[in-house]
């Protein structure tokens, strides 16, 4: 055999050999769920969700309450979507609750999903104001937090979160 | 034919070292890198992250619950994405706290404030991780 062609095979021997080994080759791609799917999409993604829900409950955790209330109680009501992204909001609800509770550890803040007994309410919004053409699409999402004085049915806090995404058409929100 | 069963084996043992070199030669060359500003750190697990985003400041309400702040610079033309995660660190090395990786774009050649609400602990190193987005 010529010298020549024994590098070669010696090549193409070891280049499947030492493939990665980690990388994931079964149907479905197990992710992170922070990261951004290869599907695309303009809508509200899980990392959308997470992203959220820890900024709004870090807030509300580290806010002021009057010092009267020895536990203020904190009801999350209705999370209210008006996108054309047809997904459940009680992902956000969910994600919410849970991580008011995380980061709230310690502190003297109770959470309820049932308005009785509760001295604020805080519910949620999600709008929207979407473009297309034949290029694609374009998806401003706003979602707003409001807490409220349940006695006095007043606002004493609000958040904001808002995301711009642009794509193509397509993909379906479950 | 002794010479082709001699590269088979020794494809199969020697894989792993060729497989920790190759991936230790683009780690040396995309490499990682730690940047300090304002008395705090900046980790980027690829330098070429740090190159094109900049962190350009880091401001902290001290106290616990405080808010962190963190200003990039988009130093691209293009629309950059990345993953931001913030650790809170004690004096002796401690994580205290720590956010998920959360996706930050910014504008090209814009700079923008990254705010993360109650998450600062009093007197504490804030390490800020940026990450490619995928």
């Amino acid at each position: 055999m010529s010298k020549k062609v024994l590098p070669l095979i010696a090549m193409l021997i070891w280049t499947p050999a030492c493939t990665y080994v980690t990388k994931q080759k079964k149907g479905a791609t197990i992710m992170d769920v922070s990261q951004e799917d290869t599907l695309g999409g303009t809508g509200t993604s899980s990392a959308d969700v997470r992203s959220m829900a820890e900024r709004i409950a870090r807030e509300i955790s580290s806010l002021t309450w009057p010092k009267d209330l020895e536990n203020p109680r904190i009801a999350l009501l209705h999370f209210d979507n008006q996108t054309r992204f047809a997904f459940d909001p009680n992902v956000i609800k969910d994600r919410l609750l849970i991580d008011l509770v995380e980061f709230s550890r310690g502190g003297n803040l109770r959470f309820t999903e049932n308005p009785e007994g509760a001295d604020y309410i805080l519910d949620a919004r999600i709008t929207a104001l979407s473009k297309g053409s034949q290029a694609g699409v374009s998806d401003y999402l706003l979602y707003s937090f409001k807490l409220r004085d349940k006695k006095s049915d007043t606002l004493v806090w609000a958040f904001s979160y808002e995301t711009k995404k642009q794509g193509r058409t397509g993909v379906m929100y479950r | 034919m002794r010479f082709i069963y001699f590269i088979l084996v020794f494809s199969f043992i020697s894989c792993t070292p060729m497989k920790r070199m190759q991936t230790g030669i683009s780690r040396g060359l995309i490499g990682s890198e730690k940047i300090s500003i304002d008395g705090h750190e900046v980790y980027c697990s690829e330098g070429p992250v740090c190159s094109e985003v900049e962190v350009l400041a880091i401001s902290v309400e001290n106290r616990d619950g405080g808010r962190v702040r963190v200003t990039f610079k988009n130093r691209t033309d293009n629309q950059a994405l990345v993953q931001v995660r913030l650790q809170i660190i004690s004096a002796d090395g401690e994580v205290l706290a720590e956010t998920r990786a959360e996706n930050f774009p910014i504008p090209p050649t814009q700079e923008k404030v990254y705010e993360m609400p109650g998450v600062y602990k009093k007197d504490a190193k804030v390490r800020v991780m940026i990450n490619t987005a995928y």
